[in-house]
């Protein structure tokens, strides 16, 4: 089998394998965010109480002075 | 094979993301146990895996990627079919995709990577008295060194007359659907020859 003089240099680079049954390379998915994010709104938070009204001293009807 | 050799300086440079298509010639080893396996016919070059690439190595001294401009090695092909009716012997005639590092020459290629695409048994010496078109086998014998040659009913009766040794004989039809499916290529057609020329 002659093939005769060389004439050129091809770089062939296929984007699929001629080879059947061989797969291209696995696809890697991107990596899962590390927290998901929430897609309904949070629950309102228990509504705090009304805080007490500071204990006001009870002044003392000053004494009368006779 | 036969090569000459340009230097490397005048050789054009291209790429491609499509693997050429070109034409071969094998000879066949193995069994139906083991599986049939294409090899090459020139020299004692391991057989051509299957469900793999091949790929080129150069057993010259002095070792260098395959094929190399200025060397001989590589997985050789040729661009016509009507190339192969010369070859020496062959027992498979079929179409392989040839990529990776490929050296164009003027009636064919040396590759760093093929793997064949079609396959079809022939009778070689039909091939060499009328050419691929007429070429097809009837059986496939196995001669004393373990070579599997297909043969028509007509070669097989003369190589009968001579008295060559036949260790078996088994109907072509069977070797080439277990040919095929060990390497998972479809059959040559043979509409389909001639059409690359």
């Amino acid at each position: 089998m002659r093939i005769g003089p060389p004439k050129r240099v091809i770089e062939v680079d296929p984007v699929e394998t001629p080879v059947p049954g061989v797969l291209p390379e696995p696809f890697e998915p991107a990596p899962a965010p590390s927290e998901p994010v929430p897609t309904v709104a949070p629950e309102p938070s228990d509504p705090v109480p009304d805080a007490p009204a500071p204990d006001t001293p009870v002044k003392e009807p000053a004494e009368r002075r006779s | 094979m036969s090569v000459s050799f340009l230097p490397s300086s005048r050789l054009e440079h291209s790429t491609t993301a499509e693997p050429l298509i070109a034409w071969r010639a094998w000879t066949l080893t193995g069994g139906r146990r083991s599986g049939y396996l294409l090899r090459p016919i020139a020299g004692r070059a391991n057989p051509w895996p299957r469900r793999e690439p091949a790929r080129a190595t150069c057993w010259w001294p002095q070792r260098h990627a395959s094929p190399d401009e200025a060397c001989r090695c590589g997985l050789h092909a040729v661009s016509e079919e009507r190339l192969l009716r010369w070859t020496r012997s062959p027992a498979v005639i079929g179409t392989v995709a040839l990529w990776g590092r490929v050296i164009e020459h003027d009636f064919g290629y040396r590759a760093e990577f093929g793997y064949p695409q079609r396959l079809r048994l022939v009778c070689h010496v039909c091939l060499w008295r009328y050419g691929l078109h007429q070429a097809e086998c009837d059986v496939v014998v196995r001669m004393e060194r373990g070579r599997l040659l297909p043969l028509c009913r007509h070669h097989l009766e003369l190589t009968r007359r001579c008295d060559v040794r036949l260790r078996s004989v088994s109907p072509a039809s069977s070797v080439h659907r277990e040919l095929l499916a060990g390497y998972a290529v479809d059959p040559l057609p043979i509409p389909e020859l001639g059409l690359s020329a």
